[in-house]
């Protein structure tokens, strides 16, 4: 679904990580313009994954975007202070999700 | 500068902010509502991505189908959302968070999230003009989505052509806000239960679970405010009266 949704949606090119780990890994080769993390994985969480990121020297500035179940007010709250660019809750819309991102590489 | 606080309606025993519930709420109610929510999400998200064509073109015979597959899916979805809302209240621990609110904002915002259905049944909703920012204290989403909550039922049993009114006015120490439509009105065996759970009117016609009325007024009165009716054939009036903020934040 996130595929088509910014794939096909949005023409984004996108690289798939199947963990915190892979994506420290994958980031530096790969140069995205935006990073979109799950927050809770196994192994590195998301906030963790941005941690992890923010303290290598290259691709440090790029902007994240948490995808999130949690609904709850403080956890988004606390999530937001940890330094991504913004939160998606889901379910999220296929339809207007690239459209978020748009506005966030825009910026 | 956001003045916030975080209140915990019914909660005499702190009980609640230990993440335990003061009164048993219903454990596989809230289980399978939560549980809902991820294949609804992706079930609403595969329709709207084959809605939209980008898979490829839908013919046409196939639309009415796909149409009444995402009325159905957006149903479910309200159901387990007023499922997971109506354990927290029944459980006492729903949490609100309160801030100085602009009344004739969330009013104008709830119309204009309402338009494509009222338009769609060919109804028009008027607001009175308010001339000045209406403060209350309440949780801004639990109000929008009572206000929704109000005017969705005034649009649902309105006749096409007819006219939903939204007004807000001062009242001594509070804001009253009434919503009113001029469909048949609640069946006099219904107003007595209507803020009950699963009060719903027999007519099959305006499909609703039930639910969105006892919720409605758990929220208002968390907040300190009340909620009244009345109804006749042809003037049904629902209003809302909360208490004035007076901090300047």
């Amino acid at each position: 679904m996130l595929e088509i949704a910014l794939a096909t949606v949005g023409g984004f090119d996108l690289q798939f990580c199947a963990s915190g780990e892979q994506a420290l890994g994958a980031i530096p080769e790969f140069a995205p313009d935006l990073v979109i993390l799950d927050v809770k994985m196994p192994g590195l969480n998301g906030p963790e994954t941005l941690d992890g990121l923010r303290k290598r020297s290259n691709g440090s500035d790029c902007p994240v975007i948490f995808l999130t179940a949690v609904a709850q007010p403080e956890i988004l709250e606390s999530l937001g202070g940890v330094g991504a660019a913004a939160i998606v809750t889901k379910p999220f819309d296929p339809m207007t999700l690239a459209d978020t991102v748009r506005e966030f590489l825009d910026r | 500068m956001s003045d916030q606080t975080t209140d915990t309606f019914g909660d005499k025993t702190g009980l609640c902010a230990r993440g335990v519930p003061v009164s048993p709420g219903n454990e596989i109610i809230s289980f399978v509502s939560h549980e809902f929510r991820a294949p609804l999400g992706a079930l609403m998200g595969a329709l709207s991505i084959i809605e939209s064509g980008v898979l490829g073109d839908l013919p046409p015979k196939m639309r009415p189908m796909l149409e009444m597959a995402q009325r159905n899916a957006r149903r479910l979805l309200a159901l387990s959302d007023d499922l997971i809302d109506a354990d927290v209240i029944e459980s006492g621990c729903l949490k609100l968070h309160l801030s100085p609110v602009d009344l004739s904002d969330v009013v104008r915002d709830c119309v204009s999230a309402n338009r494509v259905i009222a338009d769609r049944k060919g109804v028009a909703v008027e607001v009175a003009a308010i001339d000045r920012p209406v403060k209350v204290r309440a949780d801004r989403k639990r109000l929008e989505q009572v206000l929704t909550n109000l005017l969705t039922n005034a649009i649902k049993f309105s006749e096409e052509g007819g006219t939903v009114d939204v007004a807000v006015v001062h009242e001594g120490q509070g804001a009253r806000i009434t919503v009113r439509d001029r469909g048949p009105g609640i069946p006099a065996d219904l107003q007595p239960r209507i803020f009950q759970k699963f009060a719903k009117s027999d007519d099959g016609n305006h499909a609703g679970n039930g639910l969105g009325l006892y919720i409605s007024k758990a929220f208002v009165e968390a907040q300190d405010g009340q909620i009244e009716f009345t109804s006749q054939p042809g003037d049904t009036r629902f209003v809302i009266v909360l208490p004035l903020s007076f901090t300047d934040e």
